[in-house]
Parts: C-alpha cells; structure tokens; sequence
C-alpha cells in the first residue's frame, strides 16, 4: 500500500492512524529484527524537516535508510529518468519515500514502483504526510490538553489556515483533510496574488479576526520564490504577524501551527506560550512517519 | 455538373464520422489511425469537402440551408475503443457504428469520462510533460472540464490540445 494523496482517505482512516500514533507514544512499536528493512529516502529538492524526519523514524524502528537529498550528486544529474530511478531503488529498498518537483510524480513512480511509495511532496501538488502529521498534531493536542472525545475532536473543530494560501502544497492538503473529517475552515491571505477560494472555506477580512474566530491557526511562511514580483513581496511580508501582545488580546486564544521553517510571520516571543505548538508538531510528525512506515510496510 | 454526387461506398462494419466542420476531417483521421494503433488492417474511406447541408444553420422554415460542405471519415474494421473521443475534435459530428451494412448504435454527442493518451497537460511542471512515456490521463470534472489524474489541474475542453 502506497501513500500518494490525502484524498484516497476517508474519515475512519485518518482517525484510525491518529489512534494508531497516540498508541505509539505510549509503547514504541518496531520493525522486525530478524528482517533488515530499508528506506529509499529519496529527495529530487531540498528538504530538512520532511527527509530528516522519515530517516529518524526509520531508524527509530530498527530500518536502514539509502537514497540521496540532493538530485545534483545522484545518477539524476546523468539525465536518469525518474522511471529509472524507481526501478533501481525497488530492488534495493523495501520502501520508497520521494520528493519530486513535478506535479504527479509520485503518483507516476507508485505506478511502475514494487515496493510501496509515499508522497514526501510533489511540485506544488500535495504534501499528504505532512497533512497527517498536522491532523495528528491537532488530534493528539485536543484530545490530551482539552479532553475532547477523540471521536468529535474535528465536528467541533474551527480551523483558521493563515497567509500563502495559494503555493502552500500544506495547506490545500489540509483544507483537503479538515474537508474528510467535517471541521469547519476560514481563511486570510494578505493579498489576491496569493489568496485561493475553496468551495467550503469561508473568508475573513483580518488576521485579528482569523485569530479571534479559530480554535487553531495554521500559519504558513511566504514564499519568496513564487512571487514574481520582487516589490509585491517587499508589500506583502508585514502584513500578517503574530505576536505575543497580538495573541494575549484575544479572549480565546487559539493554537499555533506552522509546518516550519519560519519567517517572520511567527515572532519568536510565542514560542514560550502553551498556545504555540509547531514544535510539538515536529514531535508529531516523527510519530505520524513512524506509523506511516509500519503501516505501509508490516 | 452541379448536381453530380460523390459516392463513398457503404461499409460492412466500422464507424461512420460524417458531418465534421470542413477543415476538421484530417484531425479525426490522425485521430481514428491512432485510435487503431495505426493497425494495418484497418482502412479508411475519407471525403473532404463534399457538398452538405449546412451544420447549424436554418432557412426560416426551419430546413437546413442548403451548399453547406462537410467531411466524413469512414473506419472499415471492428472497433474496440470508445467511439465519443471524436466528439472531442467537432462536438457536432454524428458517429454511427455499422455492423452488416446497418447502423447498430447512433452516438449522441456526448464527451467520453475518461480520456487516455489523448491530451498534452496544460501543465508545465506535470510529470506527463517532464518524463519520458507517461500516458496522460484525464477525467471529466463537468461539461467541458477536464482534471489531469497526475497533477490534479483542471482545464476546459479548449484549453487543451489533443496530441495525435
């Protein structure tokens, strides 16, 4: 069973990994010793949370990890067809996990691949394990911190998704996911260019209001490179800043999500709140790829 | 002179494509070939420009006007694909299929749910674009709206170019 997009799941079995994770905090389970399971990690663009933390899990579990994070210093930089690159990886790797710049490649390398293949991102497409680990992050957080039965946590649920709306491949999977388990989103983008509309996704005029309204905040940092005007960026980048004295004004101060790495959309003054919980998302989501490789390779 | 007719012959089973837009015949010809797998046993009766009733165009008694013209594409073979991939070209030709001479089905213009090989993503940065041999595969959202099942993009039925 392969892992390409958040859409081939369906409520139960969101929930069922959650459940599965919140069991793996609590009693470690791992591969097999008496077999040597190996990870193909490997990343056609640069990544250090999502590559570093599939190779941890691994490890964690008792797994070996081959690939490369660099396509420059791998046979890609031969012109080796991706087509190539799985066939070869699938006789050396029980796994294979792939970060491709072109949108569908991991769809494409799961249909010639052998062995199972997760979607560690493709182009601007989707990011589907990232999308489990935020679900299991606000699951495990609401469950624990404000006692909600695990079955409702996402019924009651009001999820804000804050800034780059349009290039963040996290966010049009998580808006995907909060759609499957029945949450309720709303949405602020500081500009048009890089604003989106979803069917089931209302608007807010402000971040303030965003804020005030949600039970979490997901932020996302802008992405410099998309923009292609350099002066829209320079307008865009202070618009939406959460900070300390910002989020102590609200009467219900949400939580903080951010997939990371940062900007200056999140002023470091947050991280000592107990609201900010982009790193224990990072907790998360070492938990959340560690029951992805069980699941997909048990 | 004027009233002289071009005939083309009858055929025992196969698929008749009449009424296409003047101009459009030879697309629906490269398209019927690789609909085939440009199989050798196949053959094709063509007829470009024969003289028609106009397509759309009414009289006031609500006749078609007359000294319009048309193409028409014959395929002389058993036909093992789906017959609405022409509909993507011209939406108002008629497609019959034959079978001893008469027509068993008469297809209404209705576009196919799922087109294979077919389209060029719009796409730059989809993996059917970046990568050697990968089919694409498109699925009918609504009307005329296709979604590429590699990069998820949706694009209208003009919008995309059919790759024959």
């Amino acid at each position: 069973m392969s892992l390409i997009s958040i859409k081939d799941f369906q409520k139960e079995d969101i929930l069922n990994l959650c459940a599965l994770a919140k069991g793996q905090i609590r009693r470690r389970r791992s591969l097999s010793s008496r077999y040597p399971y190996i990870m193909a990690s490997l990343f056609y663009e640069p990544s250090s949370r999502t590559s570093n933390r599939f190779k941890s899990a691994m490890f964690k579990l008792g797994g070996d990890v081959i690939g490369f994070d660099n396509a420059k210093t791998s046979s890609v930089k031969k012109s080796e067809s991706l087509r190539d690159t799985i066939h070869t990886f699938c006789q050396y790797a029980d796994i294979i996990v792939l970060r491709h710049p072109n949108e569908g490649a991991a769809k494409f390398a799961d249909s010639i691949s052998s062995v199972p293949v997760i979607n560690a991102g493709d182009g601007s497409n989707e990011h589907p394990t990232q999308t489990l680990l935020d679900i299991f992050t606000i699951y495990d957080v609401f469950s624990k911190r404000e006692n909600y039965p695990a079955e409702q946590i996402f019924n009651n649920l009001h999820v804000g998704v804050a800034n780059d709306l349009r290039y963040s491949r996290t966010i049009h999977s998580l808006i995907e996911a909060l759609k499957i388990l029945g949450a309720k989103v709303s949405s602020w983008s500081p500009a048009p260019e890089i604003d989106m509309d979803w069917p089931h996704v209302s608007k807010v005029e402000t971040l303030e209001e965003l804020l005030s309204i949600s039970n979490v905040v997901y932020m996302t940092r802008l992405q410099k490179e998309r923009f292609v005007d350099e002066t829209l960026y320079e307008q865009v980048r202070g618009r939406g800043v959460i900070n300390r004295d910002l989020l102590e004004s609200l009467k219900n101060k949400p939580y903080i999500m951010h997939p990371l790495p940062r900007n200056e959309e999140i002023h470091p003054d947050v991280d000592t709140l107990p609201q900010a919980i982009y790193f224990y998302q990072m907790y998360c989501g070492l938990i959340m790829s560690e029951v992805i490789l069980l699941e997909n390779l048990l | 002179m004027n009233d002289r007719k071009i005939k083309i012959d009858k055929i025992r089973e196969g698929l008749v494509i009449d009424h296409i837009q003047p101009g459009l015949g030879g697309n629906i010809l490269h398209l019927a070939r690789k609909m085939v797998n440009y199989d050798p046993q196949y053959s094709f009766l063509v007829g470009f420009g024969l003289r028609s009733p106009k397509r759309d165009e009414k009289d006031e008694q609500g006749n078609l006007k007359k000294e319009g013209r048309k193409d028409l594409v014959k395929i002389c073979g058993h036909i093992e694909f789906d017959p609405r991939c022409f509909f993507l070209v011209d939406r108002g030709v008629t497609v019959k299929e034959i079978k001893d001479y008469n027509v068993s089905c008469n297809h209404t213009s209705t576009l196919p749910e799922t087109v294979c090989s077919l389209f060029k993503c719009k796409n730059p940065t989809c993996i059917t674009n970046n990568e050697a041999i990968v089919e694409t595969i498109f699925s009918r959202m609504n009307h005329d709206i296709y979604c590429c099942q590699y990069c998820k993009r949706e694009f209208s039925l003009s919008e995309l170019i059919i790759r024959i």
